[in-house]
């Protein structure tokens, strides 16, 4: 079922996109994988930086192979710097 | 009881106060970990501070969950962990871990332990500034917010 979520992005992403937050409608249930795929589509000069990141549901990184669903939103966590 | 203080600051990080927070009479060792801005990264130089920024919410609720393994897998006393954010100049300090706990070799132990993981999984990001005024994104840490296992499997490949 396609389903309108809201996208946040941080960092060199954010910047990159011009943008800290978008909605965007993917298909659900959907792997981390497929909806990184989405928004490479979307964004195809940041497919790099997407398909490098990692998705976060309610502040927890999901894992790879986890079918998601009912998602209201993610944060799309690029590559990390801290420390 | 006052709440905890917060783990992220955008104010200039305190080491004494961070020092004192583990203070323990069981404690045999105090270690005191220390990251400073350096003027160089990668391919670069001139590098005279870096810009934190973080999901702040999801950052803090990490390092606190870090914490909480590491006092579970090490006999430690006590930890605290402060993390800069916004503008951080050349020599200041980034994160300060503080450890005490009742022989040497458990602090050693916690204090890398906590900073990889932080490394690894904490949502923040650093950019670099450079005298003239531009700054680059720090290109990331690899393992980026995997497990210590996926870390192997993705050095591995």
């Amino acid at each position: 079922m396609t389903q309108t979520i809201r996208v946040n992005y941080y960092a060199q992403l954010r910047e990159a996109l011009k943008t800290s937050a978008e909605d965007v409608a993917v298909d659900l249930p959907a792997r981390e994988g497929d909806i990184l795929e989405r928004l490479a589509q979307l964004h195809p000069r940041q497919r790099d930086l997407l398909m490098a990141s990692r998705v976060a549901v309610n502040e927890d990184y999901v894992d790879a192979g986890s079918m998601l669903d009912g998602l209201s939103g993610v944060d799309i966590i690029s590559p990390i710097s801290g420390g | 009881m006052a709440p905890p203080p917060s783990i992220l600051s955008h104010a200039a990080l305190d080491r004494d106060a961070l020092r004192m927070e583990v203070s323990d009479p069981a404690a045999g060792a105090v270690l005191v970990f220390e990251g400073t801005v350096r003027d160089h990264s990668e391919g670069l130089t001139g590098v005279i501070a870096l810009e934190y920024e973080a999901q702040a919410s999801m950052a803090g609720k990490i390092i606190a969950a870090i914490l909480e393994d590491t006092r579970r897998e090490i006999p430690v006393r006590k930890i605290a962990v402060r993390h800069r954010l916004g503008r951080v100049e050349l020599g200041e300090p980034t994160i300060i871990i503080a450890v005490s706990a009742a022989h040497r070799d458990e602090a050693y132990r916690a204090s890398r332990i906590v900073i990889d993981r932080i490394k690894h999984e904490a949502p923040i990001w650093k950019r670099e500034i450079l005298l003239d005024g531009s700054g680059a994104w720090s290109k990331g840490c690899v393992a980026h917010g995997r497990t210590e296992e996926d870390f192997k499997i993705q050095i591995a490949k």
